[in-house]
């Protein structure tokens, strides 16, 4: 699939990103915050296993921590230069543990003043993950607008669409996957991340007296899945847009790409620690939908601190 | 004596709740007796919400229909300062005429404005370089809403006032007129969540000569305009 929007390389954001920061001295009227994040939780089919013997589970620990910067553009008009750091690491499955960097670029434009005004939000993020093997490491340029508003002091509505360019380096031959000779004229690709989605998105949020925070959203992705299996079929093979051997794994394990939508059902509770930190509890709910009728669920639940400093 | 007149000039003031239910007359001091022209007369409100628990920043004016002769000043000047991303105070009363200047005690730039319908402004965004530079004119009675347009969280308000019989409940809801001359007044009491039009609710009260009274007040509030300060993992966000 092709992205809607004309970037036609991860670089140009990155190099957009970078001139920013280089110009951001020459205006003057910035404020630096910086944010950290541990999210504890449990991924009930890491791999996005298709039946029982592939839907492996794990526990997992994640760190991130980003610093920004905020231009005052105008009154209405705000800019965002942020960079970001997170590391996962996986209890069970210790080959998705990833490592990434990014950063982005967030324009806000306040209709009025006042935390009840409209806003509309433009976003580029460009950023790198790192995992165990290369197979899994990709570089993921985002594109994304959103429609933020405050209806009342306890509903605020945010909707929005975003872009996502995923792409990998380029891997050697797999001698596994050669040796499965199903169909000499049709020779996959090895990139399991080469791939474009677009996805819709809603949340609402319901925001108590006390200050706690229920939110509940909802993401549609168009785009593609990336998952693990031990017994690659002559089915999968005709259906697959990647395959190579799958580096999470010791061996045995082949990993797959197939074009995919994706209902994304999210439920989370926050709630405030302090003047600028909170716990949130989240569940997240994953229904993959792919090509040839195949279809993947995952869960997640997740604990977490934030704290803005 | 403080007497109420009973005469509930706004049949609201039963949908809030609003009850003289004591007065206390104390014993007047020699120093009154012997300034009978100006005595010490006072009022001691204590403001209640519905729940029972005090209502903190509640402004409470007495209103009248002829010139004041008051020992109070008023407030002509006030300042409200930006100290870890809030406003300090969070409501200000001043004297229409008066004016208050916005500095800003913290490492990072704010931007305040308001567009209240009694003052409109805003300043740059600025630092604590700017010292007392920012300051407006409030000439207009009515209440001013100020936030901050890089915080949405941060929200004050400025009363301003009528006359200079003016006082801020604490934070045991209590909210105290001193120095009162004797005669007619309306009592308005105003709150930012006070479920009322214009947040506010009036009666009639004629004070007399050297009396000194309580009132309780049970007020109904609506809930906060403010937004959450703190971040959320599903909006992780500046602002």
């Amino acid at each position: 699939m092709q992205s809607p929007f004309p970037v036609r390389s991860p670089k140009l954001s990155l190099a957009l990103c970078a001139a920013f920061i280089l110009f951001s001295n020459s205006l003057s009227h910035a404020n630096v915050f910086s944010q950290l994040g541990v999210n504890a939780g449990h991924e009930s089919n890491v791999p996005r296993g298709q039946d029982g013997p592939h839907k492996e589970e794990s526990s997992f620990l994640t760190v991130d921590y980003s610093i920004a910067k905020l231009y005052e553009l105008g009154t209405k008009n705000t800019l965002v230069l942020s960079g970001g750091i997170n590391a996962t690491r996986f209890n069970e499955l210790r080959g998705f543990d990833k490592l990434g960097v990014s950063v982005a670029a967030n324009y806000n434009y306040k209709w009025a003043f006042g935390a009840y005004a409209p806003v509309l939000s433009l976003s580029t993020s460009y950023g790198l993950e790192e995992y165990e093997g290369r197979a899994r490491d990709n570089e993921l340029l985002t594109l994304d607008v959103s429609f933020l508003k405050r209806l009342s002091p306890a509903w605020f509505l945010t909707l929005g669409a975003d872009s996502q360019q995923s792409r990998a380096d380029s891997l050697p031959h797999d001698p596994i996957i050669e040796q499965f000779g199903y169909d000499p004229d049709r020779s996959l690709p090895f990139e399991l991340y080469d791939y474009d989605s677009t996805s819709v998105y809603g949340d609402i949020e319901y925001s108590f007296e006390n200050g706690m925070l229920l939110n509940a959203g909802f993401r549609r992705v168009n785009g593609f899945t990336v998952s693990s299996t031990t017994r690659p079929t002559l089915a999968l093979y005709k259906v697959a847009d990647a395959l190579y051997s799958d580096p999470a794994f010791k061996a045995g394990w082949v990993a797959y790409q197939l074009e995919a939508d994706t209902n994304e059902w999210s439920l989370g509770l926050s709630i405030p620690s302090g003047l600028d930190s909170s716990i949130n509890f989240g569940y997240s709910f994953y229904d993959i939908s792919a090509v040839s009728g195949n279809s993947y669920v995952n869960r997640i639940f997740s604990v977490s601190y934030v704290h803005n400093f | 004596m403080i007497t109420p007149t009973m005469i509930l000039t706004d049949n609201k003031f039963l949908l809030y709740r609003m009850k003289i239910q004591a007065f206390v007359f104390v014993a007047i001091s020699p120093f009154i007796l012997c300034a009978p022209a100006v005595s010490a007369q006072e009022i001691s409100l204590h403001l209640y919400d519905t729940n029972g628990s005090p209502i903190q920043d509640a402004v409470v004016e007495l209103l009248s229909d002829t010139a004041v002769d008051s020992t109070s000043t008023g407030m002509r000047e006030a300042q409200i300062d930006q100290m870890d991303k809030e406003f300090v105070p969070t409501v200000t009363t001043i004297v229409a005429g008066g004016s208050a200047s916005f500095p800003n005690s913290d490492d990072i730039l704010h931007h305040v404005y308001s567009f209240s319908s009694a003052k409109t402004f805003d300043t740059p965004l600025y630092g604590s370089d700017a010292d007392n530079q920012y300051r407006e004119m409030f000439n207009v009675p009515g209440v001013v809403e100020i936030g901050c347009n890089i915080h949405d969280w941060m929200l004050a308000y400025i009363y301003v006032g009528e006359s200079e019989l003016m006082a801020i409940s604490n934070d045991v809801g209590i909210a105290q007129l001193t120095d009162i001359p004797s005669g007619q007044y309306r009592l308005r009491v105003w709150h930012s969540r006070l479920d009322a039009p214009q947040n506010s609710v009036e009666q009639d009260i004629l004070i007399e000569v050297g009396r000194v009274a309580e009132l309780e007040l049970t007020l109904e509030l609506v809930r906060d305009r403010r937004v959450r300060r703190a971040p959320s993992a599903n909006r992780k966000r500046y602002r």
